[in-house]
């Protein structure tokens, strides 16, 4: 049996990931230093750190750690609630109201009634429990990501089908 | 004796169920994809496995934040399709394989992976997509599961998540279990997430299919060196939610170091997701 899309890119050459991790530099390190000529490797509390860093350097990107998931988790609880029907029809009869009783602030409330889809992961919303939210609204992921991204429809999905081309 | 007859992996989007529950995946938009599917589900027909393990990751269905099992695995008799939030999706129920599960428990434990248990779980499209991809007609209808299954969940939700090398033993430890497991049982194992995908920020939709071509060919040529890959590099060169590729490293584990790819399939994009299947059997 073959392949039926063969791969006609060739593979990239080996990227550099940073100035401390290097991918596939050294098989025997767990994950290589870029101090080679010490031959030291990073502590624990540096490969931490410099994931960490990596992660929050990324440009529209809120990494998901444990201060984050802290910081609206009445939101993320009350979005995961809606996987009941039950408290599905409880939402849509006063939405206000049903985020009070899971003791959303006034500005997640807001945004949880405005729809405000990049407001809500700004504020700590998880992508997967707000769109549970958006399912309430029959809004697929694509209608999530155009208005992450100020963009229409039609402008958002053709960024994804611009990937095409890479 | 059991043993672990092949690995299997892809992309688990909830649309690709949607399309598959609402019969559209001969339109336009999905049909390049499912087609590609069709050689994968001739594969695993062929492979009549007993059991399939399928690691996959809770998208907020039985896992919330407030208690995050960094490894999970069922010992239920059944497992349900659950409600994520748009209702449960109208497919068979799961038989489960307890005597296998508590085995794999028992092995896992002693080789110091220690699993949080689950006696009762449904599950989410995190695990249905896969299964329907595979086991499913050419339009993903299934009247009844050919197999059993055993979930394996894998927290990529809240970071910190395990690293790509842990997920990696784990597949280690899982094929010494089943290894040792007395009954003659033909086990499958399923890894799925992925591939590039982010859709959280202002940088959803991002997606780098050259990163996926080379996760794909060191998936056979050189394992090891993707279970150095960090997490925050997962992020920046898979997307926030592309991490979930650690999973995919849980069936490699499992393989001989040395596997040939049966059959492989890319296509950009399942909604959001750069979506990736491959198919392994040892050499």
């Amino acid at each position: 049996m073959g392949r039926a899309i063969p791969i006609s890119v060739a593979a990239p050459p080996m990227p550099v990931w940073s100035d401390r991790f290097r991918f596939c530099a050294n098989k025997e390190a767990f994950m290589s230093s870029s101090n080679e000529e010490s031959g030291s490797t990073p502590s624990i509390t540096e490969r931490i750190e410099e994931d960490k860093r990596l992660a929050r350097s990324l440009e529209g990107t809120y990494l998901f750690d444990g201060a984050r998931s802290q910081k609206n988790y009445p939101l993320n609880k009350m979005c995961m609630s809606l996987t009941k029907q039950e408290n599905r029809e409880a939402f849509a009869a006063d939405e206000a109201a049903y985020c009070d009783r899971f003791g959303l602030s006034e500005e997640s409330k807001r945004l949880v009634l405005e729809r405000d889809w990049i407001g809500m992961i700004r504020s700590g919303g998880n992508i997967y429990y707000v769109f549970k939210l958006a399912a309430i609204d029959h809004v697929s992921m694509q209608h999530v990501g155009a208005q992450q991204n100020s963009m229409t429809l039609e402008e958002f999905r053709a960024k994804l089908n611009a990937h095409r081309d890479q | 004796m059991a043993e672990i007859i092949a690995a299997v992996t892809t992309s688990h989007v909830p649309s690709i169920g949607i399309a598959m529950d609402t019969g559209i995946t001969q339109d336009p938009y999905w049909k390049p994809l499912f087609d590609g599917y069709l050689p994968a589900k001739e594969f695993v027909k062929e492979l009549k496995p007993d059991v399939t393990i399928v690691v996959y990751n809770d998208h907020g269905l039985e896992v919330f934040l407030d208690r995050v099992p960094t490894f999970g695995i069922g010992a239920a008799e059944q497992y349900l399709s659950g409600d994520e939030g748009w209702g449960p999706r109208p497919i068979p129920p799961f038989q489960g394989d307890p005597d296998l599960s508590w085995h794999l428990i028992e092995h896992l434990v002693a080789q110091e992976f220690d699993m949080t248990m689950f006696q009762e779980m449904t599950v989410d499209h995190g695990f249905t997509v896969p299964m329907s991809v595979f086991f499913g007609g050419p339009a993903g209808e299934v009247e009844e599961w050919p197999t059993r299954v055993i979930p394996i969940t894998v927290n990529t939700i809240q970071f910190p998540l395990p690293l790509a090398a842990r997920c990696y033993k784990l597949g280690q430890a899982i094929r010494k279990a089943v290894d040792a497991y007395p009954k003659d049982t033909r086990v499958l194992i399923m890894g799925t997430g992925g591939m590039s995908h982010q859709l959280q920020g202002e940088r959803s939709g991002f997606m780098q299919p050259n990163f996926d071509r080379m996760f794909l060919d060191k998936m056979v040529s050189d394992p090891m060196a993707l279970t150095r890959i960090p997490n925050g590099v997962f992020m920046k060169e898979a997307g926030h939610e592309g991490a979930e590729l650690i999973m995919w490293l849980v069936a490699r584990g499992a393989m001989n170091l040395e596997v040939e790819e049966v059959y492989q399939h890319y296509h950009v994009s399942a909604s959001l997701t750069a979506a990736g299947l491959a198919c392994y059997r040892n050499k």
